[in-house]
């Protein structure tokens, strides 16, 4: 090839590389700016009913999200410290291939199979139920950063540390921990806002209210569900009520990315 | 005799210190972790299994009680997946491969932060945003094509699903694509053009062929996730059963006929036949896309990407 030829290729290859990314950046561009047009003039007008049904879906998705957490992250952590402290037992291997696998499970399937666990057994949709299948989403996804985190944070310390005589324990808790922390924080609100957005598991087992339900153990409203109701309603104030739920669910998981972001400055730092 | 307590071995405590008993409670609580996510697979799976193979017995696996044939739903995930994959895997390996290769420093961020964006909009606002947006945009262009009676003409359909799968899965693979390029040693780079390769030549003939094997993990990591969505595709697909078998006409796929027919006068059996088939593709697509993008990231000698990346 002659060198104006291969020069000429060059451009052509750096142009197309350049168009794909525009390409890209429209269509995502444009779902975000949707997100607030369609949301932040259809939010500003919720009035009466239709906003004491959204904050009542905001509560109940931050209940669900909430309690999601605490079932589903200490799994998760301590499945990545079964995994970092005691790599060659065959629990730890088993258990690091079950957290690969079920992070490709679709969250459809664990809500289903939530719903044969705790819907079909108690007789009844709940937030609980909800929470369960929320937890079974993001615990592994929690365990697999966990033991990345925890393995990566200076092994070398951990070593010195157990030499001087610490314990695991001691050893993880004043010498690993402090290192990555931060870094197990990020990780595990990353895989919080993951699970506050999923539909699929909670319309399988929480089902939805349009009343405000109080306890754990009954129905309740949630964003997901209302905008999955609203979104196929023929009359223009419950689409409306979609948009405004769309951009107040948008916001909620923005926020706890927010928090994971600041968790992994400090991350970075503490490197 | 002496007690015991006062023999040879007195100097040793005789309770456990409380530093083991830390220890110890460490290696329990951690080993019922584990256990509880082996056990959480294993209930997964048997779960389905056992409604599938009880479906299988009963004589009516193939068909749910629509009289359809399972295999449309599934051909219904197959085609909205490849479509999927057939509309993003160009523009996001590229943008990947611009991103990590060609960028301006200063589009790295605002290019990245847009990915971060648009990976946190969850997939019911993804489905709103098609029913909103993409159903009359793909009509408005569709009728003077098809004729106000084609399949497609009212925007629903597998290929208006495609189109919006594509965009979910967009974000998953360029994030997935430009970890795996950052992970090709520099040093390649340079022998490359101290060879006196354009980047152009660069890219095609070094980069590539060193980070296919990662690409192709980021593109199936993308189809298992395509392949899984129900609440989204529900939106947009039309809710009937693909007779036609045409790829612009409505239809429905496995994922959302699980979602749907749970609720149905559906008899579950014939669901769980499903949900496990579903299970089966979502699995071998994902863990194949995991072990081939660690592989590539192994042989580069970086250390980890599925963790930190991909989760």
């Amino acid at each position: 090839m002659t060198l104006g030829r291969r020069r000429f290729v060059d451009r052509l290859g750096r142009a197309a590389l350049a168009l794909s990314a525009v390409l890209a950046v429209a269509p995502l561009a444009g779902v975000v700016v949707w997100v607030v047009a369609r949301g932040a003039p259809a939010l500003a007008a919720e009035r009466g009913e239709g906003l004491a049904l959204l904050l009542s879906a905001l509560w109940g998705t931050f209940r669900v999200a909430g309690l999601a957490a605490v079932l589903g992250v200490p799994i998760g952590l301590l499945a990545g410290v079964l995994v970092a402290e005691w790599p060659a037992s065959p629990l730890a291997r088993a258990s690091r291939r079950a957290a690969a696998l079920l992070a490709g499970v679709p969250t459809l399937l664990v809500g289903l199979v939530t719903f044969e666990l705790v819907v079909a057994r108690q007789g009844h949709f709940s937030l609980f139920a909800g929470a369960v299948a929320l937890a079974g989403v993001l615990a592994p996804h929690v365990a697999l950063a966990a033991e990345h985190h925890l393995a990566s944070a200076r092994p070398e310390l951990r070593d010195e540390a157990r030499a001087l005589g610490a314990t695991r324990l001691g050893a993880l808790v004043w010498v690993v921990l402090p290192s990555a922390a931060p870094g197990l924080a990020q990780s595990a609100l990353l895989a919080v806002a993951l699970v506050v957005g999923e539909t699929a598991p909670v319309l399988l087992t929480v089902l939805g209210s349009s009343t405000i339900g109080r306890g754990l153990d009954e129905p309740a409203a949630l964003l997901p569900l209302e905008i999955v109701s609203a979104a196929t309603a023929p009359s223009a104030a419950r689409q409306g009520h979609a948009f405004a739920c769309a951009l107040a669910l948008v916001l909620a998981v923005g926020l706890v990315q927010l928090g994971a972001r600041v968790a992994g400055r400090r991350a970075k730092e503490a490197r | 005799m002496m007690p015991s307590s006062t023999g040879p071995r007195s100097a040793l405590p005789r309770k456990r210190a409380p530093s083991v008993l830390g220890d110890r409670a460490l290696a329990l609580a951690s080993a019922a972790a584990g256990l509880a996510l082996v056990l959480a697979l294993m209930f997964v799976v048997a779960t389905l299994t056992e409604g599938g193979a009880r479906a299988i017995l009963s004589g009516h696996a193939p068909r749910l009680d629509t009289g359809v044939g399972a295999e449309r739903y599934l051909l219904g995930t197959v085609v909205t997946t490849l479509g999927a994959l057939a509309l993003a895997a160009p523009i996001a390996l590229g943008t990947a491969l611009f991103d990590v290769e060609l960028a301006p420093p200063w589009a790295k961020r605002p290019l990245s932060r847009l990915l971060d964006a648009a990976a946190a909009v969850p997939a019911v606002v993804y489905g709103l945003f098609g029913l909103d947006v993409l159903v009359p945009g793909l009509r408005w262009l569709g009728d003077p094509i098809l004729g106000p009676g084609a399949p497609a003409s009212a925007g629903v359909g597998l290929l208006t699903a495609s189109f919006l799968l594509a965009t979910m899965i967009f974000p998953t693979v360029t994030r997935v694509a430009r970890a795996v390029l950052a992970t090709v040693p520099d040093t390649l780079r340079e022998a490359g053009a101290a060879l006196g390769a354009t980047r152009t030549e660069v890219v095609a003939l070094v980069v590539v062929p060193h980070a296919w094997r990662g690409l192709l993990g980021a593109l199936l990591l993308g189809a298992g996730r395509a392949a899984g969505e129900a609440v989204a595709v529900g939106l947009v697909a039309g809710g009937r059963p693909n007779v036609s078998g045409s790829p612009l006409g409505p239809g429905e796929t496995a994922a959302t006929v699980v979602l749907e027919g749970r609720f149905g006068a559906e008899s579950p059996a014939p669901l769980f036949a499903l949900a496990l088939a579903l299970l089966g593709i979502a699995l071998a697509t994902s863990s194949l896309g995991r072990i081939l993008v660690a592989r590539s990231a192994r042989r580069s000698g970086a250390q980890d990407l599925t963790a930190a990346e991909v989760a």
